[in-house]
């Protein structure tokens, strides 16, 4: 089943129809893990994160704060919001380093041991960000979106879009030098 | 200049992004070279944090569970709604039979106003009483109810004993003892030796089961807390001039004459009423109570005409003689409907002054109820009205 509009996918997720819901998470589901995988870097965490992204839409569905029309840019802010929530939860209580938990993306051979081992000074330096720094790299880099979609995600209008963007990739490099130092 | 490099980084990225390498996008803009390089480089590592979909295992094991949540919640969904249907077809089916009872004033409810304890028709009687009861909300308007309730029930009562018929019933009222014979509001009733007498003036509930003698049997009887709202019925009648053998009292003797002790009373000298003086509170009380004087310009059946206003005497305790043309001090109560209902009436003076039409007959029984009363507290006003 395809999805024609989202306001009809709204109607039929509000009375919890089966097809519905399973067209809506066919759509979205890989979109909002890797944005989520993206931002936490750990693949079954991701994997939880996401799923209750998507009973919290189902949730929302049934009450009031249930999405009007955007149902891809709800389901990115509230991803937004969990990891955000994730995230401050864990840096109250620290659990283990970011580096071990890390996306084992593509194991191989020894060429791509040192390309690991960037990927975990860039997460970590990446993990030093602010929220809203790593909500614009992950949009724009690790998603793929335009400037202008990821405006409309962040509910911001291009201008501060492009400044944020730059801010949090100077960062970004001052991190990654930092942790290169570490 | 910020915002330059801004837009330029954007330019730069977008060109990244189409596969130029970075070098010659630095080399393109040159002149923001040192500040784009490292924005840029930064980029590129972003960039490579980007991770592919998720495995198709990943995404089946979501699917399942959200499918299965979806169910549950559905499932939730419907349970309440199930709960929610006899409740609202509970409160639908109550206001109908509500409406059908209203709207059907002259059918059931009405032929069963008149019903009688033991007839077919008496539970739709008491159940509209319920009804009525359950839907009024004011708390005054409610006691009137309750009180026009209890009186109904001694009113059923008194209907099955002139009747003669045997039933069991149950009702409220004042005890009293006349000339050993006891009375509840007027209701002769006949209290075995087991059960306890209670106290004169008492506000009792008393069951038991009529009988064709005139009088209640009765099984069971229940003191009412003092101040209990209770009907007081009609006064009980004992004739002073002559022997009367007061009914189904007559045990008590066949000639009973008040005079003797057995008379309690001080007001024996009334001429034919002993009146049932409840120390309990009075169906008035609590209610819109009403209090005023005039002359009597005429008495038809149990109604007074008092200054153009008519009043209805409702087991009305007279003092004096009450005929027409007396000034009278009456009190007692609005009732529902909007009537006067007199519980009191206090001959102020039986002298008739303008034009009063027969005085006669007031010489005995009124001189005597005038000097009780007189005495009491209007003496003067009733010195002048004797000229």
């Amino acid at each position: 089943m395809s999805i024609p509009d989202d306001r009809r996918a709204l109607d039929g997720l509000r009375e919890l129809d089966q097809q519905t819901i399973g067209a809506i998470y066919d759509q979205y589901f890989s979109e909002i893990y890797r944005y989520v995988l993206y931002r936490i870097g750990d693949s079954v965490l991701a994997e939880d994160i996401t799923s209750d992204v998507f009973l919290r839409l189902l949730e929302a569905a049934r009450g009031r704060s249930a999405p009007q029309t955007n149902l891809k840019g709800w389901l990115i802010g509230t991803a937004s919001h969990v990891v955000t929530d994730h995230l401050r939860r864990k840096y109250r209580r620290p659990e283990q380093e970011i580096s071990e938990s890390l996306p084992d993306l593509t194991p191989g051979p020894v060429s791509e041991v040192d390309q690991r081992e960037q990927n975990r000074i860039v997460q970590n330096a990446y993990a030093q960000l602010t929220s809203e720094q790593q909500h614009v790299l992950a949009l724009r880099f690790g998603q793929g979106y335009s400037l202008d979609e990821t405006a409309a995600f962040m509910n911001k209008n291009v201008n501060a879009v492009k400044a944020l963007q730059f801010r949090a990739l100077a960062a970004l490099q001052r991190e990654v030098g930092e942790v290169d130092y570490e | 200049m910020n915002n330059k490099l801004f837009d330029l980084l954007e330019i730069c990225l977008q060109e990244l992004e189409s596969g130029s390498d970075l070098e010659s996008v630095l080399a393109r803009h040159a002149e923001f070279k040192e500040e784009l390089r490292p924005i840029l480089e930064a980029s590129l590592k972003a960039r490579s944090l980007a991770v592919p979909a998720p495995s198709a295992d990943v995404v089946r094991r979501g699917r399942a569970k959200l499918l299965q949540q979806a169910a549950e919640m559905r499932e939730q969904k419907a349970s309440p709604r199930k709960r929610m249907i006899p409740a609202f077809q509970r409160l639908a089916i109550s206001f109908s039979l509500t409406a059908a009872f209203l709207a059907s004033g002259t059918g059931l409810v009405g032929a069963s106003s008149t019903a009688l304890p033991g007839e077919n028709l008496y539970p739709v009687k008491r159940t509209w009483e319920d009804v009525r009861l359950f839907f009024t909300f004011n708390p005054t308007h409610k006691e009137l109810l309750e009180s026009e309730f209890e009186s109904e029930r001694l009113g059923e009562v008194s209907e099955l004993l002139a009747e003669g018929r045997h039933e069991t019933i149950q009702f409220a009222g004042v005890f009293m003892q006349v000339n050993g014979v006891t009375y509840v509001s007027g209701v002769t009733v006949i209290i075995p030796s087991n059960l306890q007498v209670p106290a004169e003036g008492a506000a009792v509930v008393v069951t038991g089961r009529t009988n064709a003698q005139g009088f209640v049997e009765v099984e069971a009887i229940e003191l009412l807390p003092e101040g209990s709202m209770v009907p007081v019925g009609n006064p009980v009648e004992v004739d002073n001039e002559s022997d009367s053998n007061s009914g189904p009292g007559s045990e008590g003797g066949s000639d009973s004459n008040s005079g003797p002790g057995s008379d309690n009373e001080s007001g024996s000298g009334s001429e034919n009423e002993a009146q049932a003086t409840p120390v309990v509170r009075t169906p008035e009380a609590g209610r819109q109570s009403f209090e005023t004087t005039g002359a009597v310009q005429s008495i038809t059946g149990n109604s007074l005409m008092i200054n153009g206003q008519k009043y209805i005497l409702q087991n009305a305790r007279i003092q004096g003689v009450l005929q027409p043309g007396v000034n009278v001090e009456i009190k007692g109560y609005y009732a529902s409907d909007g009537s006067f209902i007199v519980t009191e009436v206090k001959v102020k003076d039986s002298g008739l002054s303008g034009g009063g039409s027969s005085s006669s007959g007031s010489d005995d029984g009124g001189s005597s109820d005038g000097s009780d009363d007189g005495s009491d507290s209007e003496s003067d006003s009733g010195g002048g009205g004797d000229d």
